[in-house]
Order: structure tokens, then sequence, then C-alpha cells
């Protein structure tokens, strides 16, 4: 019977590709949430300053 | 700022998808047998097929979203259509290189001239023009009409890509239905194998639904605050 050839490297390889590809889109949506928030507390501020003015 | 909290439902489903991940790769490590020609290289297969199941399903619901955007013309469809579009572009890019990492020890190349690969860069490539397009028109209702045209004839590359493996000659294996007769990949699966594959393609069907939800949240919050500045504006 034939040795299982080793090609581990490529299945961590390919594991890191896919969940760091997963990760980094979930990170990109938690980083645009957190992003329009701070517009969104912006905004509020210089109506605010509107008002105030 | 509007739509913040998350729904409960929403928070369940993120839980219930995370823990399906979770699962599967438990499944993936522990359950799986190990093919003997490829060794364990074979078991990135299980991610690959669901990144790009999850890849061609997104641009399906893209299309059927800009069919019902141009019939109702309602906004909302549009939002739903921009999320589909994004994360089946997202996920499609995954499968194609986690497919070049696969190739490179079983092939001895990490990338192949093969109809299988062709079809489905191009249909990357085409949905990358797609954000290109959208961001050139200025005009919100304009701009969705005329994406919604883009998204129902890029969805012609998905079928294209589907059946590239069935009915030409290629060396990517098809696992599911049946490949053309003289096709050089394939391999036989174990039922557990079988198993771990259809379990891995639920949970990024659980996940692709809280993804689509939770990105149409985001457009939507992202418009709102559009409408808001330019309201300010006008003041």
């Amino acid at each position: 019977m034939e040795p299982i050839p080793d090609t581990s490297f490529y299945f961590y390889l390919g594991y890191f590709v896919l969940l760091g590809g997963m990760i980094l889109y979930l990170g990109s949506l938690w980083y645009r949430w957190r992003r329009l928030r701070r517009a969104w507390e912006d905004l509020a501020m210089l109506e605010r300053l509107d008002d105030e003015l | 700022m509007p739509g913040e909290e998350r729904p409960l439902a929403l928070r369940v489903l993120w839980v219930l998808a995370l823990t399906l991940i979770v699962a599967s790769l438990a499944m993936v490590w522990f359950y799986a047998p190990m093919e003997r020609v490829m060794g364990l290289v074979q078991k990135v297969f299980y991610f690959h097929v669901a990144a790009n199941w999850l890849g061609m399903l997104s641009f399906i619901i893209a299309a059927l979203m800009a069919v019902l955007y141009l019939i109702t013309r309602d906004p909302r469809w549009d939002r739903l259509e921009v999320a589909a579009v994004e994360i089946g572009w997202a996920f499609s890019i995954m499968g194609v290189v986690s497919g070049s990492v696969w190739a490179r020890p079983i092939w001895n190349t990490w990338w192949t001239q093969d109809p299988r690969l062709i079809t489905v860069t191009v249909m990357v490539l085409l949905y990358s023009g797609y954000f290109l397009f959208r961001r050139a028109i200025i005009d919100p209702e304009r701009r969705a009409r005329h994406s919604s045209v883009y998204a129902l004839v890029a969805v012609v590359t998905v079928p294209l890509t589907f059946l590239s493996a069935r009915i030409y000659r290629t060396i990517h294996p098809v696992v599911v239905g049946k490949s053309s007769a003289d096709a050089m990949g394939g391999f036989d699966m174990a039922p557990e194998m079988r198993l771990t594959m259809f379990f891995t393609l639920f949970a990024f069907t659980v996940l692709y639904a809280a993804m689509l939800w939770e990105r149409y949240r985001l457009e939507t919050a992202q418009r709102a605050l559009e409408e808001e500045k330019a309201r300010l504006m006008e003041v």
C-alpha cells in the first residue's frame, strides 16, 4: 500500500485563507458599523453647535 | 443612530451560525476521514465548496432582488441586492484562492487554463465591476435601476460556472451530480465525507442568512446617514 502524501502545509494554508477571509469580512462589517456610529455622533454634535449659534 | 439596536432574532442567528461553523470545523478535523491519494489537503474541499456555494447562492439572490426592484422600485430590494452581491463576491474570492491552494500539491500548479477556473474568474471580475459601476452613478434612483440590470446580466456567469465542470473536459472534480464523460478529475466520497460536506453547506447557509441581514441593516443605516446629511445641507 502506498503511503499517504504529506500535504498538511497546503491544508493549513487553505484554511488560513478561508477562515482569514471570513474573519476579515466580519471585521469589515464591524469597522463600518463603528465608522457609521462616529459619523452620526459628529452629525449630532454639528446640529448641537448649530442650535447654540 | 437608526438601526443600531440589533434585533434578538439576528443575535440568535449569529450565535447559531458561529456555533455551526465551529461544529463543521470540528467535523472536518476529527470526523471526516483522510483521503488516501491527496492526503490532508483534500479537507480544504469542505470549506472550499461551501464558500463557492455561498457565492453562487448570493449572486442568484441578488438577481432576484434586482427583479423585485425593477418591478416595485422599492429601495429595500436595492439594499438587499448590494448586500447579496458584496457577500457573494467576498466568498467567491475565498473559494478561488482556496481552490488554488488545493490545486498546488494535486495538479502541481497554482493555476491552469481549465474551463471551471476561467468561468469562475470571469464571474468574480464581473461582480467586481458591479461596485465600480455603482460608484459611477450619483443619482440614487438611477444607480439602483442600472445596478439591477447589471446584476441581472452578471448572473448569467453563475450557471456557466456551475455547468462548466459538467459540460467541458476539465480536471476540476465534480462531486455532486455527473461530470463530463471525458472529465479527468473527481474522487469518491465516503459517507462520513458526504455528511461533513452537507453539514458544512448548511452551516455556511445559516451564516449567510446572518451576514445578509447584518449587511442589509448596515446599508440601511448608511443611507439614512446620507439622507440626514443631505437634509442638513438644505437647512
